[in-house]
C-alpha cells in the first residue's frame, strides 16, 4: 500500500509522520470541508476535527479500499455531523444591536477560480440542500444512501436535491448578472 | 464561465467539473491546532449517529423514553396489586375477627335455634302458604311474602283496620318484596289510626321509600282486628331496643305476615340474615315472639349452623378507588444556582486555547421565570389515607439568565482579521445552565489601540441568554389524604422523571463593562451548546385541597414545588438543578 509506512508512524503517534500525513491531504480535505461549510472558519473547524478522528481511527484502516477515499468518508461524516450539530445546537445569533459587517470576500468574484466561486456558492446554501446537494452531485451517493445517511426517506432526498439544484441555479444567475 | 454554463445542459457535471481537483490550503496555523488538539487528553465525545447510524440515535432516544414509561407504569401496577391483596387479606382477617367476637352468646343462639325449629314446625303444620322462591331481581335482603296472604282478612268484631305496607316492591310473580331498609322503616313508622270512621278503626302504616328500587303500585290494604293492633305495635322494635339487633343498619328485618291478615315486621330476623348463602324461604309462625303469633316467611341459615350476628365489617373505603384528572400548573422557575464553580471542560470553540489560558466558568444572577405545565395524571386510593398518583406533564419553560463572564487579559487570544485596525482578542468561556453547557467564543476589540494593557487587566462581560426548553415528566407520587365530608386535604411527594423534547440557548445581548475593550461590533459570539441529558431524575411534592363536586368529580388546588437534582451534560459537565413552584389547579374524575 502506497500508505502505509506512513499510517504505521502516524499509529505509532509519531508528530512528524502526522504532520506530512496532514500536508499530503490538507488542501483536497479542506476543499471538501468548505463545501459543506457555512464559513471558511467553519471549515477550518470541520478540517481540525476530521484530522483528528483520522489519527484517533486510522489503526482501523483494514487496508481494504482506497486510503484517500477512507479519509475522505471520515472527513464527509465529520462534516456531516457538524452540519447536523448546527441544526441542532449551535445557534449563532445575530445580535440586534450590531449592524453585520460583511468580512468576506464578494459573492461572485470574476476574478478568482471558478472553484472557488462555485464554493461561495455552495455556502449560500441552506444546510440541508447543502448537504443533498454535495451527496449526491460531489460524492455520488445515491438517493437511498443519502436517506439512510441523513434520516430521511429517499423521497425527500430526491424532492430536497430538485430545490437544492434549482435554488443553486437562481443563485448562480444572480451572481452572474451581478457580474 | 457563463458560457460554460450554457454550453453544459447538465449543472452537475458543470459544478463537478469546476470543482474537480481544486485544493485549498487552510490558514497557516491549521497544523498548531491540530496538533495542541491531540496533545490534549481525549475527551469523551458522545457518540453522534454517522453515516449508517443517523437513525440510531433518535430511535434509541424514543426506546429508553418508552422503556422509562413503560417501566413506570409496571412499577405503579405492581404496587396497585401488592396493596390491593393487602387489603383484601385484612378484610378477611377483620371479617373472621368480627365473626368470632360478635357471635351469638350461647343463651340467645339456642333460643334462636328453638325458635326457629318451632317455626318450621308451625308451618308444617299449617301448610296453608306456598313456599316461595326469591324472584331474581329481589334485593340480597328481601323477605318474601306470599301475596295471597294479605287478601285473606278476616273482620273481628265489626272493626277492621286498614294497613298499607310500606312502599314495597311488587315483583312480576306473586310475591311482595320489602328490602331490609325499607323493611327497617316499616318499624320504625308511625302508625296512624283514624278513629273518625264509624265502627271501624281505620289505620295507615307511613312509610317512606328509601331503597333504590322503585315502588310499584300497592294499593293491597290488610284489614287488622282492633285486638291485634297492640299486638302490631308491640312488635314494632328499633334496633336499639331489642338485643338481638345487631348495630349494623345495613341488616334486614323481618317482615311477619300476622296471622289474620296484616303485616306486621320485626328485626329478629336480623338473626337470621348473615348467611344469605344457606339461606332458604320459610314459612315461620311467629306466636312466641313477642306481641305477635304472625307467621314468618324468612330466609335463614340451615338450623344446625349458629348464625353470625354482624355482617362482614368493610373498611369505609372501598380500596379500589382509581381516578384521573387534569392539571394546569402556572407557576415560577428559578435555576439552582451554583455559586462555587468548578472547572469546566476544555472545549475549544474557535481551536485550542492559549496554554496561559483558562477557560472562565459562568454561571450566575439567574432570574424567576414564569412558567406553565399541563398534565394529565392518574390515581388511585389505596385505602382511606393512603393514594398513588402519576401522569404526564408537558411544560414549556423560557429562561432569561444573566450572567457575568469574567476574564483576565492574558486569558484572550489575539485574532488578527485583515482590514482591521483594531487589536481583537477572542475569549473563551462556559455557560452552565440547567439545560446544558455551552462553550462560548467573545471577540472583544480593544477601544484605545495605543493603550498599554497589562496582562492581568480584568475584563467583564455581561451575557443574557434566553433558554427555551420543552419537556414531559412523569412523577410517582405517594399520597396521604385526610379530612371528612366533601373537603379533604391532600399531600403527596415523590420523584419524578423529567424528558427534555427540545432545548435551545439563545445569546441576546454582549455588553463589555471594561472601558478599555468592548464587545466588536457587529461580530456574533460563537456559541457551542452542550444539551444535558435527556433523561434526569426530580422530585415533586404537593400539598392542596380537593373539593369533590359530586359523585365522580372534584376539583383540585395544591401548590406544588418541583425540580430537577444537579445533572450533567454529555461531556459529564456538572450542571445546575431547577426549581419550579406553581399551583396544580385541575379536577378529578372518579371511576
Amino acid at each position: 500500500m502506497e500508505y502505509q509506512p506512513e499510517i504505521q508512524a502516524c499509529i505509532r503517534g509519531e508528530r512528524l509522520a502526522q504532520q506530512r500525513f496532514y500536508e499530503r491531504f490538507k488542501g483536497k480535505m479542506f476543499a471538501l470541508c468548505l463545501r459543506y461549510a457555512n464559513s471558511r472558519e467553519d471549515g477550518e473547524d470541520m478540517l481540525q476535527d476530521g484530522f483528528i478522528r483520522v489519527f484517533r481511527d486510522l489503526h482501523q484502516y483494514t487496508g481494504a479500499g482506497n486510503f484517500e477515499g477512507w479519509v475522505r468518508k471520515i472527513f464527509v461524516n465529520t462534516a456531516l455531523q457538524h452540519l447536523q450539530k448546527q441544526k441542532r445546537d449551535l445557534i449563532i445569533v445575530e445580535l440586534s444591536a450590531y449592524e453585520p459587517v460583511e468580512e468576506d470576500a464578494p459573492f461572485y468574484d470574476t476574478t478568482q477560480p471558478a472553484a472557488k466561486q462555485m464554493i461561495q456558492i455552495l455556502q449560500q446554501l441552506p444546510p440541508g440542500f447543502r448537504a443533498v446537494f454535495n451527496l449526491h452531485v460531489l460524492e455520488g451517493y445515491t438517493h437511498p444512501e443519502i436517506a439512510e445517511i441523513l434520516g430521511i426517506s429517499p423521497g425527500t432526498s430526491k424532492s430536497q436535491l430538485l430545490r437544492a439544484k434549482a435554488h443553486f441555479k437562481k443563485l448562480l444567475d444572480k451572481s452572474l448578472i451581478g457580474n | 464561465m457563463e458560457e460554460n454554463l450554457h454550453q453544459q445542459d447538465n449543472l452537475d457535471d458543470f459544478v463537478q467539473k469546476s470543482l474537480d481537483g481544486y485544493e485549498e490550503d487552510p490558514s497557516p496555523g491549521m497544523w498548531n491546532r491540530i496538533e495542541g488538539a491531540l496533545d490534549t487528553p481525549a475527551v469523551q465525545v458522545p457518540k453522534s449517529p454517522g453515516l449508517t447510524t443517523r437513525w440510531s440515535g433518535n430511535i434509541r432516544h424514543w426506546w429508553s423514553v418508552a422503556a422509562a414509561v413503560l417501566f413506570v407504569m409496571l412499577g405503579w401496577a405492581g404496587i396497585c396489586t401488592y396493596y390491593e391483596r393487602k387489603i383484601i387479606a385484612l378484610e378477611i382477617t377483620i371479617s373472621q375477627s368480627n365473626s368470632s367476637q360478635k357471635a351469638l352468646s350461647p343463651e340467645i343462639a339456642a333460643k334462636v335455634t328453638q325458635k326457629v325449629t318451632e317455626l318450621m314446625a308451625e308451618q308444617q303444620h299449617r301448610g296453608d302458604y306456598q313456599n316461595t322462591v326469591p324472584p331474581a331481581n329481589a334485593p340480597e335482603n328481601a323477605v318474601i311474602i306470599p301475596k295471597k296472604t294479605q287478601k285473606s282478612i278476616p273482620k273481628t268484631g265489626g272493626q277492621e283496620y286498614i294497613a298499607k305496607p310500606a312502599t314495597p316492591v311488587n315483583d312480576r310473580t306473586n310475591h311482595q318484596i320489602l328490602d331490609a331498609k325499607a323493611a327497617q322503616k316499616t318499624i320504625n313508622a308511625p302508625l296512624s289510626v283514624d278513629a273518625a270512621t264509624a265502627g271501624h278503626h281505620t289505620a295507615e302504616v307511613t312509610t317512606q321509600t328509601i331503597n333504590n328500587q322503585a315502588p310499584n303500585r300497592q294499593t293491597d290494604r290488610a284489614t287488622v282486628p282492633a285486638l291485634q293492633q297492640n299486638a302490631l305495635q308491640s312488635n314494632h322494635h328499633t334496633p336499639d331496643n331489642d338485643p338481638l339487633t345487631t348495630p349494623d343498619n345495613n341488616t334486614s328485618t323481618v317482615v311477619a305476615t300476622h296471622e289474620s291478615g296484616a303485616e306486621v315486621t320485626t328485626p329478629v330476623a336480623n338473626l337470621l340474615q348473615s348467611q344469605p348463602a344457606e339461606t332458604a324461604s320459610k314459612k315461620i309462625a311467629l306466636e312466641q315472639l313477642p306481641g305477635s303469633s304472625s307467621l314468618l316467611q324468612v330466609p335463614y341459615p340451615a338450623p344446625s349452623a349458629v348464625p353470625t350476628l354482624l355482617p362482614v365489617i368493610r373498611p369505609n373505603h372501598s380500596g379500589s378507588d382509581w381516578y384521573a384528572g387534569l392539571r394546569f400548573t402556572p407557576g415560577f422557575i428559578k435555576e439552582n444556582t451554583t455559586e462555587k464553580p468548578t472547572r469546566p471542560i476544555e472545549r475549544p470553540v474557535n481551536g485550542p486555547r492559549p496554554a496561559r489560558s483558562t477557560p472562565v466558568f459562568v454561571n450566575e444572577s439567574k432570574k424567576i421565570n414564569a412558567a406553565a405545565e399541563w398534565g394529565l395524571i392518574f390515581g388511585k386510593k389505596i385505602n382511606r389515607y393512603i393514594l398513588l398518583e402519576t401522569g404526564i406533564a408537558f411544560t414549556n419553560l423560557r429562561q432569561e439568565s444573566v450572567h457575568q463572564a469574567r476574564f483576565k487579559f492574558l486569558e484572550g487570544r489575539p485574532h488578527n482579521s485583515p482590514g482591521s485596525g483594531a487589536s481583537r482578542f477572542d475569549f473563551d468561556c462556559n455557560l452552565n445552565t440547567y439545560g446544558g453547557s455551552a462553550a462560548v467564543s467573545l471577540r472583544m476589540e480593544q477601544v484605545d489601540n495605543s493603550a498599554r494593557i497589562p496582562a492581568t487587566e480584568p475584563i467583564t462581560v455581561k451575557i443574557t441568554t434566553n433558554q427555551y426548553t420543552q419537556a414531559l415528566k412523569v412523577p410517582l407520587l405517594v399520597g396521604i389524604t385526610f379530612g371528612k365530608g366533601r373537603w379533604k386535604g391532600v399531600l403527596k411527594a415523590g420523584p419524578e422523571g423529567y424528558f427534555t423534547l427540545s432545548n435551545q440557548l439563545e445569546v441576546n445581548l454582549l455588553s463589555s463593562l471594561n472601558t478599555k475593550f468592548q464587545v466588536e461590533s457587529g461580530k456574533v459570539p460563537q456559541l457551542v451548546f452542550e444539551t444535558t441529558r435527556r433523561f434526569s431524575l426530580g422530585y415533586r411534592a404537593a400539598a392542596g385541597v380537593h373539593y369533590r363536586l359530586s359523585r365522580h368529580w372534584s376539583a383540585v388546588a395544591e401548590p406544588v414545588i418541583s425540580g430537577t437534582f444537579a445533572q450533567t451534560d454529555h461531556l459529564k459537565q456538572e450542571l445546575p438543578g431547577i426549581i419550579s413552584t406553581g399551583v396544580n389547579l385541575g379536577i378529578n374524575y372518579h371511576f
